[in-house]
């Protein structure tokens, strides 16, 4: 009966469900973006390999309850100037250290007959091939030891695409960083899955960190430290190792020790906030939606006056017209969120299709919903479903 | 046993400081299967009467037997839709039929709050009665004015009430069709149904076998 009363006044049901489907849409639109950036997170953490440990040039506060607030002094976090690579040697030593590498970034760009091309350059050393799992070199090979005092460089596919058209072999070319030649020995697979982060590896290239250090004035603007632990070892055991060790030569505790849970950790608290944020802006328009119906019931109460003492008298409790009232709110609200998450894969799809991010929405973000919904259709239903219980049968049939 | 019993039923408005008297001190006795008119002029306290009858509205003061059960102010809500359902039909003079609603579903409606079965033979059956079989999936907008207060008689009798309660039935159609629903009205109460039918018209009065009079709330 509450919907054949819905279907009757199709337009206004629409418009009164306008703001739960816009509220119910984007909410779930946010949700699964936030979900599909979580994804997106930890495949790009567990890109990195297993067992692996990075250590950050500046005191970074990892952990729970921590602001980001509490994040010190910003400027440690890019300065290249905290780890040495007498870090990197020392950390080396250690037992059940796997491999090491620093990782050093040098500004600049390459050129080709004119044609430019800036990629993150960096300087590493051959062993991140342990550390990074992410790199899949399409042709060639990688920075091996013996590279040391060459100009060789590994290219990212974006700076292929670049400097070289479509061409898609391009060993053995050589490239122009500021005045020294540079000769590509290998060129890095093109990410397989798309994801916001693996971008990383298409803008990559990477050089022999002693060739690195000439382009930086001798500094060795090390960022971080990535290692690998071995397999046979537990990474919380090595940690408290390493940072013992830096420790010795850095007694400010300048730099920070980070495993990929705490990375993941800290990267899921973020989206998390924004997420949480966003959709609750977002859910502002429920609340208006719920109002909106509100105000729909109680014009309809009022038009219906006639019918409610009708009903009453031919039988109807005032339990029954509640009851009539309050599902007619609760299912306009519910119709509102069906259409709402409809909404939301269409939005999600075009989110998908458009960017990077593979947004997903989830069957507890359709249950919460349709629960929200079901709260907000008696919450704001619940006011005109008594006004109309409370009729008095004779004054309603009287109404004119 | 008196179907129904009035006894010094008063039924006083109050606005602000300002009292109406609707009813004074009624005492009536409706026996089964009677056909009862009630007459006066507008405003002289009959469709009050009728509402207080049908449970519709209470005393101010006075009592009301059902058979012979007291109809009081504590009587809940509950009890009273319940006796509305099961003891009366009411007929309205502007037909109260729900705009949108097609013929059958109007007739359906009692039966739903009833928690009746066979819902659409009933609905199908006292329809075919009052002569609407062809007209069951009409809406108010395409029947006529007899053919609207048929189908209120119909939706009246589907819960197969002891009483039917007509309130100026005939008021707003023209005098072919109100001849039309008063012979529908004989002709239940030749059944076996008690028939209480509000008027001011004598012509129509005449036809009951018992009219009680009113005005300004009294018994003339």
């Amino acid at each position: 009966m509450a919907l054949y009363s819905i279907w009757n006044n199709k337009a206004r049901s629409f418009l009164t469900m306008l703001g739960v489907i816009i509220g119910i849409a984007s909410v779930a639109t946010l949700m699964a973006i936030g979900e599909g950036l979580k994804q997106d997170v930890s495949k790009t953490v567990k890109d990195l390999g297993s067992n692996i440990v990075i250590v950050l040039s500046g005191d970074i506060p990892i952990g729970e309850g921590q602001g980001m607030t509490s994040m010190g002094n910003p400027a440690s976090l890019i300065s290249g100037d905290i780890l040495k690579y007498q870090d990197v040697e020392e950390i080396r030593k250690i037992e059940g250290v796997e491999a090491v590498s620093p990782m050093a970034m040098v500004p600049g760009s390459f050129k080709k007959d004119g044609k430019v091309s800036t990629p993150i350059i960096a300087g590493l050393e051959p062993s991140i091939r342990k550390i990074m799992t992410g790199f899949k070199l399409s042709r060639g090979r990688f920075i091996e030891d013996t590279d040391k005092d060459k100009n060789v460089v590994v290219v990212g596919d974006k700076v292929r695409k670049q400097l070289f058209d479509d061409r898609e072999d391009i060993l053995g070319e050589k490239i122009m960083f500021d005045k020294t030649e540079f000769e590509i020995i290998g060129q890095l697979s093109p990410p397989t899955s798309s994801s916001l982060f693996s971008s990383d590896f298409e803008t990559l290239s990477a050089i022999p960190f002693q060739q690195a250090k000439k382009f930086t004035q001798n500094q060795e603007k090390i960022l971080r430290i990535g290692i690998k632990v071995n397999d046979s070892y537990k990474v919380d055991d090595i940690v408290p190792k390493i940072k013992e060790n830096m420790l010795l030569r850095h007694p400010k505790e300048d730099f920070t020790v980070v495993t990929q849970e705490d990375l993941l950790g800290m990267l899921n608290t973020i989206v998390n906030l924004l997420t949480t944020a966003v959709a609750a802006i977002a859910s502002i328009s429920l609340i208006v939606g719920g109002i909106g119906i509100m105000n729909i019931m109680l014009v309809s109460v009022t038009e219906r006056t006639r019918e409610i003492g009708l009903r009453k008298a031919v039988g109807a409790t005032s339990g029954a017209i509640l009851w009539q009232f309050l599902i007619e709110a609760v299912a306009i609200s519910l119709l509102g969120g069906t259409i709402g998450i409809l909404f939301s894969f269409l939005g999600t799809s075009i989110v998908a299709a458009k960017t990077a991010i593979k947004p997903e929405v989830t069957l507890s973000a359709i249950l919460l919903a349709a629960g929200v919904c079901i709260g907000v259709g008696i919450i704001f239903g619940l006011a005109p479903a008594i006004r109309a219980a409370r009729k008095d049968p004779i004054e309603a049939l009287r109404y004119e | 046993m008196n179907l129904i019993k009035l006894q010094n039923v008063s039924k006083i408005y109050q606005h602000g400081k300002l009292e109406m008297v609707a009813l004074k001190d009624i005492t009536i006795t409706v026996q089964k299967g009677q056909f009862l008119a009630i007459m006066g002029p507008s405003g002289s306290g009959k469709s009050t009467l009728m509402h207080i009858i049908g449970l519709l509205d209470r005393p101010t003061s006075g009592s009301y037997f059902l058979e012979g059960k007291e109809i009081s102010l504590r009587t809940s809500d509950k009890v009273l839709a319940r006796l509305r359902q099961e003891k009366f039909g009411f007929v309205f003079q502007t037909f109260n039929l729900l705009p949108r609603l097609r013929a059958l579903d109007q007739v359906i409606l009692p039966t739903i709050y009833a928690r009746a079965k066979n819902r659409w033979q009933k609905a199908e059956k006292v329809l075919e009665k009052v002569g609407l079989k062809e007209r069951i999936n009409h809406c108010p907008s395409e029947l006529s004015g007899g053919e609207q207060q048929r189908v209120a008689i119909a939706r009246a009798l589907v819960n197969s009430p002891e009483i039917i309660l007509a309130d100026e039935p005939t008021g707003n159609l023209d005098s072919k069709s109100g001849e039309e629903i008063l012979k529908i009205l004989i002709e239940l109460n030749k059944e076996g149904k008690t028939v209480i039918l509000v008027t001011h018209d004598p012509n129509l009065a005449n036809q009951a076998e018992r009219i009680i009079k009113l005005k300004d709330g009294r018994i003339v």
